[in-house]
């Protein structure tokens, strides 16, 4: 190489200078992310290409510093000898500069920047400067070592561009257990850039990698400009640059894999049990995390309360705010656990395999088979499924699957679930798991066919058929798991958790206020209680009882009972009376909510599970005249059109943002609301009348 | 003899160069990206739905294969328009 200069490239440059910006390219499947993660560490934020929902990942690392000699080979400061890199011949003069720090921005993986979808347009703006990323100074593309002849095609296209280019044969210690050589020197000679071979999982030549992108310089040659010559150029330098490998294709493992995998018995088999082995390790898992996390939150709401003064500011705190950021990091090791898993089974290059499976399953009601992993992760949390719906590569199926994935049952259901099960056959364990199956059933059943109306109305258009490129199986990397969980963890973090931390508090606002004196009937047991001497058992019965008739009153006198009753009329004819109705208001906030409000409305106590609690939620009795009073809060034909207006309505605002967030617009949120809603309203009433007539309440 | 079918028609472990894709421009453009171009080898792994064809470096019609490109699975809808020349064994022997 000649060098040309005799001061170090990075001299004189100071240390608060802007960083240089790094393009990183490459297509799909070539360890793009890994590499990108390798190199940044932690480093990193995540948010969104504007005006869509491809993420944009933007990281940083540092480089050391760089010192050339006149006349003499290079000398890099701490480099090993034989280090793997290949120079092309070129004067030093023109690059990116000297900084020691650099901005890695990580594109979408693409097999060409000439396509007409989405994240072809995406990395062509942001090659272009066009994007508000602005131009970057330099481009590393990022090729797979075993993929070589495909992967030159799309360096070619980057060369095109004229910016300073390195590129990185990534996955190289794969190459070399096929069997497979390739000669740098000759690679960087053809390319006219420098090459870095590496290792994103082992971490091979990753140091030289980031001085190569410190000094990366325009190529000294162009590849042709028009299509069918780029392909004969990125043959003919495979050609010359690349030896070995096996014979004719043949690898008998991973074509017997192939055929189990997509078997239409086997693999639907395979996939059934992973994705049951999945599913149960994360809710078996989730549960400790959970349970700690429920208990620290308790102690801290019961810290607050015995140093604090009662009062709004304790109350504001205790229920608020300590109640709100619980509710939103409860969700949290069901979400990371979820991703990290599925993560781990993508690197494995499964997921590719039972996206075919699941396709035949799906295809017939307009989704794709990328769809299932999200909608079965609704079964689990819609939050989770929703985000992961990121990975559906066509934008009509993917905003189908958003919109139908709340249908699927979530956790957040079960306890109302078990609550009405248990009323409607007390005693009748196996009708109640029978009711419960149908639920699930009921819910996937309108999820698919509200999915099938959807792509034939508003998201019309042909389904694309499947072409998915199958990457090699091999073992996972925990590394690049642990990494994206903790990115998607903190994204839920900071997009959900700061509206759910809004809404709690909003809705412990609309419970709470306004206050109102105790009732009567309150004040007078208070008065007995203090009569009562040497009997504290007694005395406390007593003041317990003053405390549960004061919750239930001050909870149906608040904004949110004001609201119950108002709005009653709407849900008479689905058998709600002005009780139930605040429940069914208090969760669509959130549906976890219910079972406590109704706990809290018909007895003064939060603990539904209680037996003695249980006893008098399904003894309770309605009001007013309107509601049809001294009939049972949960008569049958009541209970059963709850249970069908749970199964199906949307009530979790977390989700609805998600959604919008998801979706990149929030006319698609409040459609998901107003179609569930809609269809959770008509099938209750059908529910209700269908009961009332065979004979129910 | 030359013999052109459709991929769908192959046999497992049968080995054709693309001919032609009838297929829309887009369907066309993607497939050719990822690496499913003209006079590309392909090695058919599994018949039927999925497809599954394994695309070959090296050039068959002057008889050097070498090894996997990468893999590809179609749906048998697309691998039914696309048409290939079957190379027989002596062909590249």
């Amino acid at each position: 190489m000649q060098a040309s200069a005799t001061t170090g490239i990075n001299e004189g440059q100071e240390r608060s200078s802007p960083p240089a910006r790094v393009a990183l390219v490459g297509n799909p499947n070539t360890g793009k992310t890994t590499l990108f993660n390798r190199l940044t560490g932690l480093r990193h934020k995540t948010s969104n290409f504007p005006g869509t929902t491809l993420e944009a990942r933007l990281g940083r690392f540092d480089v050391a510093r760089r010192v050339l000699t006149r006349g003499g080979g290079d000398h890099y400061a701490g480099q090993e000898a034989d280090s793997g890199v290949g120079v092309a011949a070129a004067e030093v003069s023109v690059g990116v500069s000297g900084s020691r720090v650099i901005e890695l921005i990580d594109l979408p993986g693409i097999y060409s920047l000439e396509l007409e979808v989405l994240e072809s347009q995406v990395c062509r703006e942001a090659l272009s400067g066009r994007s508000r990323l602005g131009e970057p100074d330099a481009v590393c593309v990022v090729v797979d070592a075993t993929s070589l002849s495909r992967n030159l095609r799309l360096a070619g296209e980057a060369l095109r561009r004229r910016l300073p280019t390195v590129v990185a044969v990534n996955m190289i210690d794969l190459a070399r257990r096929r069997g497979l050589a390739i000669d740098t020197t000759k690679l960087a000679a053809s390319l006219g850039c420098a090459v870095v071979l590496v290792s994103a999982r082992t971490g091979e030549g990753l140091a030289e990698l980031r001085a190569a992108l410190a000094e990366a310089q325009v190529a000294s040659r162009t590849p042709p400009g028009d299509d069918e010559g780029l392909f004969r150029w990125a043959d003919e330098v495979f050609a010359a640059c690349a030896s070995g490998g096996d014979e004719s294709g043949a690898d008998t493992l991973t074509d017997r894999l192939d055929r189990a995998f997509t078997h239409p018995v086997l693999g639907v088999g395979a996939f059934a049990l992973i994705m049951g082995g999945l599913f149960y390790t994360i809710f078996s898992l989730a549960s400790f995390p959970m349970n700690a996390i429920d208990w620290i939150f308790t102690v801290v709401g019961g810290g607050i309360e015995s140093v604090m003064p009662a009062g709004l500011l304790r109350d504001l705190l205790v229920q608020g705010v300590v109640g709100a950021v619980g509710a939103t990091v409860i969700f949290l090791p069901q979400i990371c656990l979820l991703f990290f898993m599925i993560s781990l089974l993508e690197d494995t290059g499964y997921l590719a395999r039972a996206a075919f499976v699941m396709d035949r399953v799906l295809r017939p009601f307009g989704l794709a088979g990328h769809s299932f992993v999200p909608l079965l992760s609704s079964h689990a949390c819609a939050l989770p499924g929703i985000m992961s719906c990121r990975a559906v590569p066509d934008p009509r199926e993917r905003l189908a699957t958003i919109l139908v994935a709340p249908f699927m049952t979530c956790a957040a259901r079960l306890p109302v679930y078990v609550l009405l099960t248990s009323l409607l056959f007390p005693g009748q364990p196996l009708r109640a798991a029978l009711a419960f199956m149908g639920c699930y059933a009921l819910g996937i059943a309108a999820g698919v066919g509200s999915a099938l109306l959807v792509r034939r109305t508003i998201l019309r258009g042909k389904s694309r058929p499947m072409a998915l490129e199958l990457p090699s199986y091999k073992l996972p990397s925990v590394r690049t798991a642990l990494v994206t969980t903790y990115d998607r963890g903190l994204t839920f973090i900071k997009n959900a958790g700061t509206n759910i931390l809004a809404i709690c508090i909003v809705l412990w606002w609309l419970g709470s206020f306004p206050h109102v004196a105790p009732p009567t009937a309150a004040l007078e047991l208070r008065e007995r209680a203090a009569l009562v001497q040497n009997d504290e058992p007694a005395k406390a019965d007593l003041e317990g009882q003053a405390d549960r008739l004061a919750a239930s009153h001050g909870k149906a006198e608040s904004f949110l009972g004001q609201i119950g009753r108002t709005v009653q009329p709407v849900f008479a004819p689905l058998g709600f009376d002005w009780q139930l109705t605040v429940g069914v208001m208090a969760s669509f906030a959130a549906r976890e909510v219910f079972v406590s409000t109704m706990s809290v409305v018909l007895t003064g106590r939060e603990e539904a599970e209680d037996e003695g609690v249980f006893a008098q939620l399904s003894q309770s009795r309605r009001t007013e005249a309107g509601g049809g009073a001294g009939r049972l809060v949960f008569d049958q034909p009541t209970a059963w059109s709850l249970l069908v207006f749970f199964v199906l309505a949307m009530q979790c605002l977390p989700t609805l943002v998600v959604t919008a967030k998801e979706s990149g617009n929030v006319k698609w949120a409040l459609l998901q609301l107003a179609w569930m809603s809609g269809v959770a309203y008509a099938a209750a009433f059908l529910a209700y009348r269908l009961a009332l007539a065979f004979g129910g309440g | 003899m030359v013999r052109r079918v459709p991929l769908a028609q192959l046999k497992a472990g049968d080995i054709g160069v693309i001919q032609d894709k009838r297929l829309e421009d887009d369907e066309r453009a993607m497939l050719r990206a990822m690496g499913l171009a003209c006079n590309a080898t392909v090695k058919l792994c599994r018949v039927g739905e999925p497809c599954i064809v394994s695309v070959l470096s090296g050039d068959a019609s002057q008889g050097r294969l070498g090894g996997e490109c990468c893999r590809i699975g179609l749906a048998r809808s697309l691998a039914e328009r696309i048409v290939v020349e079957v190379m027989t064994p002596r062909v590249w022997s």
